[in-house]
């Protein structure tokens, strides 16, 4: 385990200006950020850990209020799993809240820390730092790339690097065009997942916040009448893993077709992947098994397999699964 | 044997699970707290080589470091680097945190050589040497020719069929508390906790590796947290005594972390094999030329040996070759595990026989009952024993008919479910290479006390549920107790223990079994000497041959009704000590097959699976429908843990054919599966518990105490079962690519991926 120290914040000020020193994170339910620690997988550990749940006013809510459902960044994933109007309205959400990880990881772990989570790839995680990948060091190679990559990118690297997006909630927010509120702005989903570059000292993110910004509140606009979105995630085990692909939809629907359709593809690339293509198969069409079929083939397409030393264990299967997951997506929201 | 009162009782519940269950068993590291330190690994970031230097300046430097140990120290490490993540040095400290920060300040240099990491490069002529073995990288570990060989066998055939089966998975199960052990010492005495299921294999590696005389080290071992056979040895046991040493004597503790654990404990094998197959039309074997090579990672000893053991002795052939060859690589040593070769190896013969069946278009199930062997029926290969109990047959009969076999299945990949899915259902399974006996070697210490009561004393493990609660049933019935009155004593303690040995091999019960049953029967013996001085037998003259024990009981064959409990006999006898030990598998209670009563003969398990699934052919996702577990366990000693283990094994099937297998940097040499969730245990939500059927069944073992032989591991042995279901459903075979079936590599097989 990396050594730490760890105060607990009262206020939102005082954590903003704790975190605002080097070496310092914030840590929420510590699911992630704990077996990142212990396994010493990083140089860039952080050495002060300021706890956001002693926060006073409390961020774990969850209201509708203004046109959004707001979601506290302390909310755990149960709660959002478990809310009524967050399965009723804002279904693609409480779908993916509920597919994380397992029971005890979701009592534990917050909708906050699932979208600052680090990457997961298995050199990234090594312990004691054995492999130098360069989201940990701007001199270090991306060993996945030519090595076991099974579970990453099929659309190429970003920055370098082929690990695949690990949350399961970023691809929702982006698909139902979420805020993500921070102690500095707000920030549009589409904009906030991203790759930093390896020189940027972001670089173990998987978002563009900066060194002591944090998340407060998640903003999801109320979907249009006739709206319908859904998650289908899929992994080798049924409970426990991570996402090897998913898809979250949001469709629109009027007088029998598509108005409006937002895709967004999780755990094939390094950030978030709206599947323009499959958006603009689907439009105008009725929500069918054709519709459904065509957008799967158009969400797949422009794809790049990994190279596999001795071709074994190759990610090419993500090609097939994301066919069926946006049709499996689709179809849910008719 | 309807005579047995406590053997087989289902009511008896295992001795410890309480213990587990709140959270009370004794675990090595719960040993000595507060007054212990603590340590952690430096480990080799190479994969094959040699270390030059070894620099601990900045680790000892660090405060809270006591000391650093290096291979110089530790008589089970090596200068020499087989594999990545190899033992190198070890710090000491006074916390874990602090011992794991200073091994990473460690600096270490190396003189590099060519790893070598895929088998398949290993064994190419001319390819880079391991190191582990002298001038080739390859160990040829039994070769066996029968009749006039596979090829006069091929010659008699209408069919053959030739296939090379790719390497299967190899996989580190992952225990739940990892390898680990306290030592401290006192003088020139060691006492060491540790979590081996094996306490006198422990005290033996400790003794040998510190030359110390056998009784001043005082090995103690209680919860194993899990052991699959890759906690048999005790290499860590060594390491906290050395370490324990470096700093005067004061308790150290090794705790291994899942990264050390899966780099440094035993594993299951990778087999690959080519496997020729000859038959008549109607079926009959004329012929098997089979050749298994066994992944053994950097151990060249590890027992490969009987990959071929089921497709030898399971089924009728006239003519066959076998060989077996171990290949070596620089990657972590294989070993250990639960049922070592058996399940890789039939795995791959399952396949050759299932594909045989395919190109004689027959029910492979058909096929297999064609060639099975009478149970009575020798060996086929010297020195050609029968088997004490051979229940392969009722095994093979149990999963057929509960499962519905013969109405569900249908020709590869032509039944569709009502939702899309493909339907496949196959059936495996052979006698097994474990559940042996293991003879004179395992000891037995019970003690009756002045209350009546008996206290078993076993020097093994807890290594599995359900070891050490047949010893007690075994002595309570060879006693004549009821099973309550019999408890387990202090177990693992070799201070207080005969030697019961490993709890491995599926050797324990019938073997550390025997050898109660003689304590019991020597205890029982001094007990009836005793109550012939107590009235009324004492009045009535009778001698201890006149008497005869039941229920807690002693009395008279001739008047039932003149007895004395076991507590008015002990009242005023001191305790009395029984001590017994096992024997070799001998005819004991009846001749088999017209070889008489008294011969050596084999003592082995055997089982049957049956799996039906569905194939979702868009994803590649399989889900099992439906498994059934048939294991032959001679005689059923403890019902409950019987249960217990074949629904593990079922667990463990699935574990194997589905998702468990290790994956390795291959530049690095690096096995970078190391943490928790890559093992991927199957959850609850990708197997249904209810869906799992598990039998018991009774061949009477000729040689076993009250006829039991080994079932632990033959009942994890049938995961060639799933994949020949797979193949059922799609028509198409699954190459492993040295790991489970996962999604991926269904879509493959389906032309998807
Ligand atoms: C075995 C296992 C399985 C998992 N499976 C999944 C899965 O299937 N899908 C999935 O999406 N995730 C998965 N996770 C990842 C993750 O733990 C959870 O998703 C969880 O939501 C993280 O939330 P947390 O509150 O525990 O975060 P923490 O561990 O507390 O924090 C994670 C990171 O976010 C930062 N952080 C936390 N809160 C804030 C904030 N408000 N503002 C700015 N930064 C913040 C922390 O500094 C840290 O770097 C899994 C984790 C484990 C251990």
């Amino acid at each position: 385990m990396n050594l730490f120290t760890h105060v607990n914040a009262t206020t939102i000020a005082e954590a903003t200006a704790a975190t605002a020193k080097a070496g310092t994170a914030p840590i929420a339910g510590g699911s992630d950020l704990l077996t990142y620690l212990r396994t010493m997988c990083s140089p860039n550990a952080p050495t002060n850990l300021v706890n956001l749940k002693t926060v006073v006013p409390s961020m774990a809510y969850i209201k509708e209020e203004g046109g959004f459902l707001k979601v506290g960044a302390l909310t755990t994933l149960t709660a959002i799993a478990n809310d009524s109007t967050t399965l009723a309205k804002y279904t693609a959400l409480a779908q993916a809240a509920l597919s994380v990880a397992s029971p005890e990881l979701r009592n534990q772990g917050t909708i906050g820390g699932n979208i600052c989570q680090k990457p997961r790839c298995q050199y990234f995680r090594f312990d004691n730092d054995d492999f130098k990948c360069l989201r940990k060091d701007p001199a270090g190679t991306c060993f996945a790339l030519t090595g076991v990559n099974t579970y990453h990118s099929v659309f190429g690297p970003l920055n370098g690097c082929v690990a695949a997006l690990p949350s399961d909630i970023a691809p929702v927010l982006v698909a139902m065009n979420a805020n993500i509120v921070t102690t500095v702005k707000t920030w549009k989903a589409a904009d906030f997942f991203v790759v930093p570059n390896v020189a940027d000292a972001r670089r173990e993110q998987i978002n563009a916040l900066a060194a002591g910004e944090i998340v407060t509140e998640i903003q999801i606009p109320t979907p249009a009448t006739g709206s319908k979105s859904a998650y289908m995630k899929w992994s080798f085990r049924k409970s426990i893993d991570f996402p090897l692909v998913s898809a979250a939809v949001l469709t629109t629907v009027a007088g029998g077709s598509v108005t409006a359709a937002s895709i967004v593809l999780g755990a094939v690339y390094g950030q978030p992947r709206v599947a323009t293509g499959a958006q603009t198969a689907l439009v105008g069409q009725a929500i069918n098994a054709t519709s459904a079929t065509a957008a799967g083939t158009a969400a797949a397409t422009g794809t790049t397999v990994l190279p596999t030393p001795g071709g074994t264990n190759s990610n090419s299967y993500k090609v097939q699964i994301i066919k069926v997951m946006v049709q499996k997506a689709v179809l849910a929201t008719a | 044997m309807d005579t047995l009162n406590v053997v087989g009782n289902p009511a008896i519940h295992d001795q410890h699970s309480n213990l587990i269950l709140l959270g009370k068993m004794d675990y090595a590291c719960d040993r000595l707290p507060g007054r212990k330190l603590y340590s952690a690994f430096k480990s080799s970031s190479i994969a094959h080589g040699a270390v030059k230097s070894i620099d601990p300046a900045a680790a000892l430097a660090l405060p809270g470091v006591k000391a650093v140990i290096t291979y110089k120290d530790c008589p089970v490490w090596s200068p020499n680097i087989f594999q990545w993540g190899q033992e190198v040095a070890g710090v000491v400290a006074i916390d874990a945190g602090t011992a794991a920060r200073a091994a990473l300040l460690i600096k270490v240099t190396y003189d590099v050589s060519k790893p070598v990491i895929d088998p398949d490069e290993s064994m190419k002529p001319g390819a880079s040497s391991v190191g582990v073995i002298q001038g080739k990288n390859t160990l040829i570990a039994n070769y066996l020719t029968r009749g006039g060989g596979g090829e006069a066998g091929m010659a008699k055939a209408d069919v053959t069929l030739e296939t090379v089966q790719p390497w299967s998975t190899t996989y580190q199960h992952n225990t739940l508390e990892t390898h680990s052990a306290v030592a401290e010492w006192a003088g020139d005495q060691v006492k060491v906790w540790c979590s081996s299921q094996s306490a006198f294999n422990g005290k033996w590696e400790v003794a040998a590796a510190l030359n110390l005389p056998i009784n001043h080290v005082h090995f103690f071992t209680h919860g194993t947290g899990c052991a699959h056979g890759d906690k048999n040895s005790s290499p860590f046991a060594v390491v906290a005594a050395v370490m324990s040493k470096a700093v005067g004597g004061q308790a150290v503790q090794v705790a291994l972390t899942r990264r050390d654990n899966m780099l440094f404990n035993t594993r299951q094998f990778s087999v690959r094999s080519a496997i020729k197959l000859g038959a008549k039309k109607d079926g009959t074997f004329t012929g098997i030329d089979a050749e298994f090579w066994g992944d053994v990672g950097r151990n060249p000893m590890a027992p490969v040996d009987n990959a071929h053991f089921g497709l030898r002795t399971t089924y009728t052939c006239p003519d066959a070759d076998f060989k077996v060859t171990r290949v070596v690589t620089n990657t972590p040593q294989r070993g250990f595990w639960r049922c070592v070769n058996d399940p890789p190896g039939a795995f791959n013969y399952d396949i050759a026989i299932d594909k045989l069946a395919d190109k004689l278009g027959m029910d492979p199930f058909a096929l297999r009952m064609k060639n099975l062997r009478a149970p009575d029926a020798p060996d086929q290969d010297p020195p050609n024993r029968v088997w004490g109990g051979n229940g392969v047959g009722l095994c093979f009969d149990k999963v057929y008919t509960s499962s519905g076999y013969q109405s569900k299945w249908h020709k590869p990949g032509t039944r569709v479910l009502a939702d899309g899915r493909l339907h496949g259902i196959a059936i495996t399974g052979h006698l097994d290479s474990h559940g042996y006996i293991v003879g004179s070697t395992r000891g037995a210490l019970v003690t009756i006390t002045a209350d009546g009561k008996c206290l078993v004393n076993v020097g093994g493990g807890r290594g599995s549920e359900g070891g050490l609660t047949s010893c007690c049933i075994i002595t309570a019935e060879a006693l004549g107790m009821p099973p309550e009155d019999v408890v387990c004593g202090d177990w693992g303690n070799t201070d207080v223990a005969l030697d019961g040995g490993m709890q491995a091999g599926s050797t324990f019960t019938a073997s550390a079994g025997g050898a109660f049953y003689n304590a019991a029967l020597d205890a029982r013996a001094k007990l009836f000497a005793a109550a012939v001085n107590h009235s009324p037998f004492f009045s009535l003259k009778v001698t201890p041959d006149q008497l005869e024990a039941k229920n807690g009981f002693v009395y008279l064959k001739s008047d039932p009704s003149q007895r004395l409990s076991y507590k008015q006999v002990m009242a005023g006898t001191p305790p009395i000590a029984g001590y017994g030990t096992g024997w070799n598998a001998t005819l004991r209670s009846r001749s088999v097959g017209g070889v008489a009563q008294g011969s050596v003969c084999n003592a082995n398990g055997s089982a049957a699976a049956c799996a039906e699934l569905a194939v979702d052919t868009e994803t590649g996702q399989v889900e099992i429908l439906g498994y059934w577990n048939a294991v032959d366990t001679g005689r059923t000693i403890f019902k409950q843990g019987a249960i217990k283990e074949m629904l593990s094994g079922c667990e463990l099937m699935i574990h194997q054919a589905l998702f468990a297998g290790d994956v390795y940097d291959i530049p690095s040499g690096a096995c970078i599966s190391t943490q928790f969730n890559e093992s991927m245990v199957p959850t609850a939500m990708d197997m249904k518990g209810e869906r799992f059927n598990v039998y018991d069944l009774e061949s009477d073992d000729a040689a076993g105490p009250y006829g039991a032989h080994g079932m632990g591991e033959p009942c994890v042995t049938n995961y060639s079962a799933i994949i020949c279901a797979i193949f059922n459903a799609t028509g198409k075979w699954v190459d492993p690519e040295k790991g489970a079936c996962t999604p991926n590599k269904v879509l493959k097989a389906l032309g998807k991926a």
